[in-house]
């Protein structure tokens, strides 16, 4: 049955490092919710805090109706998968699986190697848990694998038993800690794969830990950008790439990394290069961040576009497209841009170049880091053009 | 290894220095044995001749032995160094595997302090407890018994300061996964952490064992029953039974007392081998 996981001012503190600072967050029963960052973002320890592997300073946690801030782990009825797998080494596949069924569904009396023999119900509950091994093996196509050791599996194959291992309680939620980041790079996109589809068989609630942006972005219903041990952004993968709150989610999410350029504000106008990309209504802002996705860069200009000065430096072919790496003339950036390998066919390295985006496809960002919203209707844009004609005049 | 002129390559000389070198301790080491079995079947006449051939001029293997296991109960002797060394070792195990596990996986407060305790008490010689432990023992009406024997022993340092070691590279994330699966801390331990521990549990067993077989300091402390003697206690009352004159069936005795180990000690080459090279590593 898939839960809610809720969480509320869960805030954790090494000595005088303060790991997680009052973090709150509603995961929705079924949804698969990414928490991503860089390394040492806190994102594992509030997995691990979700888990029951670690106790929060203050703050609860509850799973469905209940609280489980100061549950045993396996009382919360969750299962985690790690980066390590973490399989039991001397266990055989079949046994590494059955051991959370044999833990729940044994008596203590009938675990003891000998004296259990003797324990009634222990048959049917053997046959039991016999079955929903195999119906899990089955499933994740490791029947084949059930009498071999952990050493004599493949990194792919460790980690479906891992799955398996998970999956075979039916938790209220699976917890998975970076479980991609062993394999090679092909297998890791076809797991990818893989685990979105086994999330939607399985409709339950899956909470993931990486730090790899794409991974985040291409499996996720939501996802909570970290940072410090703050959330920085709670939203979809849509949300995050094409309205980040602030500048440094933006910098997160995206390959390329986003292109930022400074640019100064004089009455309430945004002044890129002594051009005014956008108008204010607040006239509070000294200077903003000026952010342009790569794909935002274009070679063709269109009416009231910026263009930026630049000098191609390089170019990366990706196959479908094409980056270009050029140092704009100014303040001195290297901008990315992504063109189709027709448009990249026409650049020549070591030349001066012309980049154009269109300022309503850009984001702001305050001093402060925090996305401002210019106005792009048409006042706004009359307003820029009859301050440019009076400024030219 | 050698070419086609019958000279040997320098690389195979550098070879077989190392193996002369080693092969002419072991003489040396081997000499004694070769000796006790030597005397053990000579007749008296010819215990002190000092030819190392083994064949005596009259055989005289029998009446030795036949005389060792008559005089002294050599058995017994056998029989009660197994059950001080089972018994030691079992209780060792069982008392220091959890405690290595508590300081090497559980934080608890005060954990630093109990593992500087265990190095502290590393240092602390057997011989300096003795007389406590002996007035202890005898005020409790507790001399001439097994548990007098093994007491001393039951808790080991040395055994909780190396399963330490051992459990502290056990990987975490496989004993928070097994917290998750709903198994409790013993039998994390147990059936998790000591299966991959064999090797290092193995070493100290070896340690343990032969440590306390041939063990003659704390026995001639508290045993003066020859029914409870462990083999050297034994032996030294052979030597005292006998007045020291009867040397073939004294070495005849030796060499049942020391057979045990021995044969231990080639049926489990290699794991023995294994063991003391990983304790010299850790």
């Amino acid at each position: 049955m898939a839960q809610s996981v809720k969480l509320s001012g869960i805030t954790k503190t090494y000595a005088a490092h303060t790991v997680l600072n009052d973090v709150s967050l509603d995961i929705q029963p079924g949804e698969f919710l990414t928490l991503v960052g860089a390394s040492g973002c806190g994102k594992s320890t509030l997995l691990r805090i979700i888990a029951g592997l670690e106790e929060a300073d203050r703050g609860t946690i509850s799973i469905g109706e209940r609280d489980v801030s100061h549950l045993d782990p396996q009382k919360r009825d969750v299962a985690m998968v790690f980066q390590s797998y973490a399989l039991y080494p001397h266990m055989t596949v079949g046994e590494n699986i059955a051991t959370p069924l044999r833990m729940s569904r044994l008596s203590t009396c009938a675990r003891w190697p000998l004296v259990g023999m003797a324990t009634p119900g222990r048959r049917e509950a053997l046959a039991s848990i016999g079955k929903d091994v195999r119906a899990v093996a089955t499933q994740l196509q490791i029947e084949a694998l059930l009498g071999r050791k952990p050493a004599q599996l493949s990194g792919g194959q460790r980690q479906r038993v891992a799955l398996a291992r998970a999956m075979v309680r039916r938790p209220a939620a699976f917890l998975m800690d970076e479980p991609l980041s062993n394999l090679d790079a092909k297998l890791r996109v076809h797991m990818r794969t893989e685990l979105t589809e086994l999330h939607r068989q399985l409709g339950a609630t899956f909470i993931y830990v990486t730090h790899d942006q794409v991974e985040a972005m291409t499996m996720s219903d939501r996802i909570a950008l970290m940072a410090d041990g703050n959330i920085l952004q709670l939203g979809t993968p849509d949300e995050l790439y094409h309205r980040p709150a602030s500048l440094r989610v933006a910098q997160f999410i995206g390959s390329p990394t986003i292109n930022c350029l400074e640019a100064i504000v004089t009455n309430g106008v945004v002044q890129l290069i002594g051009v005014p990309v956008a108008n204010l209504h607040e006239a509070e802002h000294r200077s903003v961040t000026v952010a342009v996705r790569p794909e935002a860069l274009r070679l063709h200009a269109e009416p009231g576009d910026v263009t930026l000065q630049a000098t191609a430096h390089r170019l990366e072919h990706h196959g479908a497209d094409c980056f270009l790496l050029a140092m704009q003339h100014d303040q001195e950036r290297m901008l990315h841009a992504r063109l189709s390998p027709a448009e990249a066919s026409g650049v020549a390295i070591d030349q001066p170049i012309r980049l154009h985006f269109r300022p309503a496809g850009a984001h702001f960002f305050a001093a402060d880091g925090l996305r401002i919203e210019p106005p792009f209707d048409e006042s706004a844009a009359q307003a820029i053009t009859q301050r440019q004609v009076g400024m030219s005049a | 290894m050698s070419d086609k002129t019958g000279f040997l390559a320098p690389s195979t000389y550098s070879r077989l220095l190392p193996h002369a070198v080693l092969m002419t301790g072991a003489l040396f080491m081997l000499l004694p044995f070769y000796w006790m079995l030597l005397t053990s079947i000579r007749a008296p006449a010819e215990i002190f001749n000092v030819s190392l051939w083994p064949i005596p001029q009259s055989f005289h293997a029998l009446e030795n032995y036949a005389a060792a296991t008559q005089t002294v109960p050599l058995f017994r002797f056998m029989l009660n160094g197994v059950i001080v060394c089972l018994g030691i070792l079992v209780v060792q195990l069982l008392v220091a595997i959890p405690a290595a596990y508590a300081l090497a996986k559980l934080p608890f407060p005060g954990a630093k302090l109990f593992f500087s305790l265990v190095i502290g008490a590393l240092c602390v010689p057997m011989q300096v407890l003795a007389l406590p432990l002996f007035i202890g023992l005898a005020w409790a009406d507790l001399l001439n018994t097994y548990f007098a024997l093994m007491a001393p022993f039951l808790l080991s340092v040395f055994a909780i300061f190396l399963f330490r070691q051992t459990f502290k590279s056990y990987p975490d994330e496989i004993i928070q996964a097994a917290r998750l699966d709903g198994m409790s801390e013993m039998a994390i331990c147990w059936r998790l952490v000591v299966p991959s521990a064999l090797p290092a549990i193995a070493a100290f067993a070896v340690f343990s064992i032969v440590a306390h077989w041939n063990d003659l300091y704390w026995p001639m402390i508290v045993i003066s029953d020859m029914r409870l003697a462990p083999p050297p206690l034994g032996m030294l009352f052979f030597a005292d039974a006998e007045s020291g004159t009867n040397y073939g069936a004294l070495m005849a005795g030796a060499a049942v007392l020391t057979s045990p180990l021995v044969i231990c000690f080639l049926l489990a080459r290699r794991q023995f081998i294994e063991g003391i090279t990983m304790t010299g590593v850790k």
